[in-house]
């Protein structure tokens, strides 16, 4: 057994290692229910958990671990270990591990991820050599001047700080062992996946919901913690590079050595594979596998067939990225076409309480107090499926949402922004069996568009009906948890190991912000693993 | 102290003549008024003159000595320690657990106290009982007055500082007026009645500001283990003052003094000493005004860039100053010091019998005059650095001084009477170069250590 592999927490070697950033356990979320019904799709097949965090966020556990999961490692993103004391004679390979770290940042790694593992695990240098030396202070320095200058040193000097340090934390984490790696996102996950091909030589699949970069690119375009320098002045030939262009390079840096190394590369739709393409994925790579719920379960779901007033659905947390502001504002519209109208919200709020009290307030403003009802969590979401009479769903940036399958499995047409795959489970793709459309596809951030579909569909209940009865056909055809295990089981087994590439074991680093065993499953975070605003003190 | 030492230096642009030089006679009564009051004071009790008790004189000087000695290498590691703490707490806004600090602080000196001064005085010194109750309180009046300057510091209480001092010397000097052949018995009770008095209103400040609730911080015990070089520092710095003194007292073969059975001094050396030391407040009062303030103005300016989101090019800007305002502010000081030395040395045989030196102290004078330009200035850089929170450094250029300082006085000490002195001034020059050279060596980093070492977020 290599020796790296001696040091891991559990000695049972699992089949699968999930890699998973800001979700499960501790999260809820479309990925990490994803998670949950994969392994308990698979109960014969064993898992690893690697979950990524960040040392400042809440932790509550929010899922049972099933049966088959055999252990959980937390590699926490904000805690590396220090590894051995620079001494003078490690100045170039200080530099060398700076510059490598650059190019990974810069968007364009090719083996420098590689590089870096084996500088680290050869030398021993880790924290206390390429973050917090002087060497490692000038080489920085350089690297401001390359990637952001004439910016703000304080603000790239902590992006830097995470962004490194995610690094190091992640190339001097213990792994545990498993037959197969696979990660179900980009970014620091599949980082994790990458590291873990590099060193064991085991497969490694990357699974991509969303494109991660492009949820990054969305995040960052709103974030408010990120300062926009007038670097320029009042030049306006020649736009400044700002901080969050730092990070997007970091991000798709990530998502490159993830493509490079990963055997293959999966997603839930085709116009997903695009994306993966234009970020550097290998064609050859590529495969589609949706995602799979349990049709039978809710196909049993009896529509409510008693007098009520016409209700319209959205199942999804209530934060930004869902524009739950937009489904208040087109519900505001709709109640002027169907004046009668029932809007229910069901999601947690939790995750961001400014918005969601923002969105309270939105109601309250425009009236809607009668009619909008947010719920939260239910414990039965199928009997608000059951009176429902339209799913909505007005997110700014989806995948192939569950949720929407959930509701399409039951027989109830849809509204939904052209976001992920939304379009290709309404209106079926060219070689699709089934023919027709289960919904309406309408702009993102367009309340006017999604009050008039929602109000064509409620309006008229024989094309309510029809709606549903394709969506009824199309969903058990394409996304039954029955054939979506087919299609995993298939792909883990069809996976050999290949000759592991020998590196050195790491020295004297320590398992720093580690934490595993199965019993006391650490909590974790929310899934977006940005620091908080912060502040240099003196 | 920014506040004060801004104010002064405006005074020092006014046109008058007698602005400037009262601003000047302000700084250094603020840098080193309790030193020079105490001295006021003493040499006013001691003015009383003799006939008969001459021997309790000696007495009363040689415990006040000791006594200071033994308060300075003591209290010295729990003022570095007590007065960064708070001042670490008043910046974060926090003010209660401060009294519990100096609560905590006083009461490890009266442990020592209890530990080391009182079985000196009771066991090993010969003296009457009423002698030794008082060299006990004198010990730690004294101590307690010492812990005390560093909290009315932080707290930028200067002026209670120079009244607490001025009504000490002033009680001295018309006690000395009064006493007619006292006893030292008398002599250190005088000395201690107007330490008292100071106390009191050290305390009495202290209590003003922070009232007398001593509310336990528990994060006191947090701080030695993350800034475990301050106290230490504290430490060298002051055996550093006092090592080569205490080597002549015992070590000299001529010039020695001995009373009550162990006390014993020098004062050829301690005299000579004495004067060379206090030549340099005019220079360290000058430091106070303009360089603190430049400093503080830049630091400032550094902190103050880095929150409005200010570029590497800008913030390197603003660290160029400070490194041009740190070396040309050392090498000014240190030149200052050396033509107040040279002045001092030509003038010394002026003012020689007034000052109490006879001829035989002059060659100690001469060399103790040039120890002190050149260990006063490594003492700004070891300010300096500790202004950048480089303690290690720090503690390494005190320490560096006080092995120097012991060291070569035990080895000099042998080749005779010619050479009493060289010791001292070899430590403080070789000191001198290392400090210079560390401060050197750092300047450059300044980012560094603000962004990196000094930086309390990471």
């Amino acid at each position: 057994m290599p020796e790296f592999l001696a040091h891991t927490h559990d000695a049972v070697e699992a089949d699968i290692c999930l890699i998973v950033e800001g979700g499960y356990p501790y999260v809820l979320g479309g990925v990490a229910s994803w998670m949950d019904a994969l392994m308990r799709a698979s109960p014969h097949v064993t898992f690893h958990i690697i979950a990524i965090t960040i040392s400042s966020q809440p932790k509550v556990r929010k899922f049972d671990i099933p049966a088959n999961v055999v252990g959980i490692l937390d590699i926490v993103l904000d805690v590396s270990p220090a590894g051995d004391r620079p001494a003078y004679k490690d100045r170039q390979h200080i530099e060398q591990g700076v510059r490598l770290l650059q190019e990974i940042l810069s968007g364009n790694p090719d083996s420098c991820f590689t590089k870096l593992i084996d500088l680290t695990r050869g030398t021993g240098l880790a924290q206390a050599a390429l973050l917090d030396s002087k060497p490692a202070w000038t080489a920085m320095e350089q690297v401001y001047q390359d990637l952001l200058v004439d910016g703000p040193l304080v603000d790239f000097f902590w992006t830097w700080r995470f962004l490194a340090r995610s690094i190091l934390s992640i190339i001097t984490a213990p792994l545990p062992k498993a037959r197969v790696f696979h990660a179900v996102s980009t970014g620091y996950a599949g980082l994790v996946g990458a590291y873990a091909r590099h060193v064991t030589g085991r497969p490694y699949v990357v699974t991509e919901h969303g494109i991660y970069t492009n949820e990054r690119r969305i995040e960052l375009g709103v974030a408010s913690w990120i300062f926009d320098s007038g670097a320029n002045g009042f030049a306006v030939g020649e736009k400044p590079r700002q901080l969050r262009d730092v990070w997007l390079s970091a991000f798709t840096g990530f998502s490159r050595v993830s493509y490079a190394l990963a055997d293959v590369i999966t997603t839930q739709y085709r116009a997903n594979q695009n994306y993966q393409l234009v970020d550097g994925a290998p064609e050859h790579k590529l495969r589609i596998i949706p995602n799979g719920i349990d049709v039978d379960l809710y196909a049993g779901v009896k529509r409510c067939t008693e007098p009520h007033p016409p209700t319209v659905l959205m199942i999804g947390r209530i934060v930004p990225i869902k524009d739950t502001r937009t489904f208040i504002m087109a519900t505001s519209l709709l109640r002027e076409l169907v004046p009668d109208v029932v809007a229910i919200l069901i999601g947690p709020e939790e995750e961001d309480p400014a918005y969601a009290a923002g969105c309270r307030s939105l109601v309250a403003q425009l009236g809607l107090e009668a009619t909008v009802q947010f719920l939260g969590r239910v414990p039965d979401v199928k009997e608000y499926l059951a009176r429902a009479d339209v799913i909505a769903l007005t997110s700014i940036s989806e995948a192939q949402p569950i949720a929407l399958l959930e509701a399409a499995a039951t027989g109830l047409p849809a509204v939904t922004t052209d976001v992920g795959s939304c379009r290709e489970i309404i209106e079926g793709f060219a070689d699709d069996p089934v023919v027709g459309r289960g919904g309406f596809v309408v702009e993102a951030c367009n309340p006017k568009a999604t009050a008039e579909a929602l109000a064509t569909i409620l309006l008229d209940d024989e094309l309510r009906a029809s709606m549903g009865q394709i969506m009824l056909r199309r969903i058990p055809n394409l996304y039954h948890k029955e054939r979506i295990r087919h299609l995993y089981e298939e792909l883990y087994s069809s996976l050999e190991p290949s000759a592991r590439v020998e590196t050195k074991p790491i020295r004297a680093l320590g398992t720093a912000g580690r934490r595993s065993l199965l019993g006391k499953v650490w909590p974790v975070s929310k899934d977006r693993l940005f620091p908080a605003r912060y502040a240099l003190e003196r | 102290m920014a506040g004060i030492n801004i104010a002064i230096e405006r005074m020092t642009q006014q046109k008058a003549l007698t602005s400037i030089a009262a601003a000047y006679f302000y700084a250094a009564l603020l840098v080193a008024g309790p030193w020079i009051f105490t001295i006021l004071g003493i040499a006013g009790l001691s003015s009383t003159g003799c006939t008969t008790a001459c021997d309790d004189l000696t007495l009363f000087r040689s415990v006040v000595i000791y006594n200071s000695l033994f308060a300075l290498v003591v209290t010295s590691p729990l003022a570095f320690f007590s007065g960064r703490c708070v001042s670490d707490q008043l910046y974060a806004g926090v003010t209660r657990g401060a009294y519990f600090v100096f609560a905590a602080a006083l009461g490890v000196f009266l442990l020592v106290v209890c530990a080391t001064a009182v079985p000196f005085y009771l066991f090993a010194a010969e003296m009457d009982a009423s002698v030794r109750f008082a060299a006990i309180q004198n010990a730690v009046l004294i101590g307690l007055s010492w812990l005390l300057i560093p909290f009315l510091g932080v707290i930028r209480a200067h002026l209670s500082l120079l009244v607490a001092f001025g009504i000490n010397a002033l009680l001295m000097i018309v006690l000395g007026r009064m006493l007619s052949e006292p006893s030292a018995g008398t002599l250190l009770g005088a000395f201690n009645a107007s330490f008292a008095i100071t106390d009191v209103i050290l305390v009495g400040t202290l209590v003003r500001t922070f009232s007398t609730r001593v509310e336990v911080q528990w994060t006191l015990f947090r701080f030695p283990p993350e800034k475990w070089e301050l106290p230490l520092a504290g430490f060298a710095y002051a055996v550093g003052i006092w090592a080569d003194k205490v080597i002549m007292w015992y070590g000299a073969e001529s010039g020695g003094l001995s009373v009550a059975g162990v006390l014993r001094t020098m004062p050829s050396y301690d005299t000579a000493m004495f004067w060379a030391q206090l030549t340099s407040i005019p220079v360290i009062a000058v430091a106070f005004v303009h360089v603190e303030t430049q400093m503080s103005d830049l630091f400032g300016r550094f902190y103050g860039r880095l929150d409005q989101q200010a570029s590497l090019r800008e913030l390197s800007e603003v660290m160029q100053s400070l490194r041009t305002c740190v070396i040309s502010s050392v090498a000014t000081l240190f030149v200052a010091l050396a033509i107040v030395a040279t002045m001092t040395i030509l003038l010394s045989f002026v003012f020689m019998t007034e000052f109490g030196l006879r001829p035989a102290y002059m060659s100690i004078l001469r060399i103790s005059l040039w120890a002190m330009a050149f260990h006063t200035s490594s003492m700004f850089c070891f300010v300096f650095l500790l202004y950048f929170d480089l303690r290690r450094q720090a503690l390494l250029i005190v320490s560096t001084y006080a092995i120097l300082n012991t060291a070569l006085t035990l080895l000099i000490l042998q080749w005779g009477q010619v050479y009493y002195g060289y010791g001292s001034l070899i430590a403080a020059s070789a000191t001198f170069v290392l400090a210079f050279s560390i401060l050197l060596r750092e300047l450059p980093w300044l980012h560094y250590h603000a962004f990196i070492t000094n930086n309390t977020s990471l």
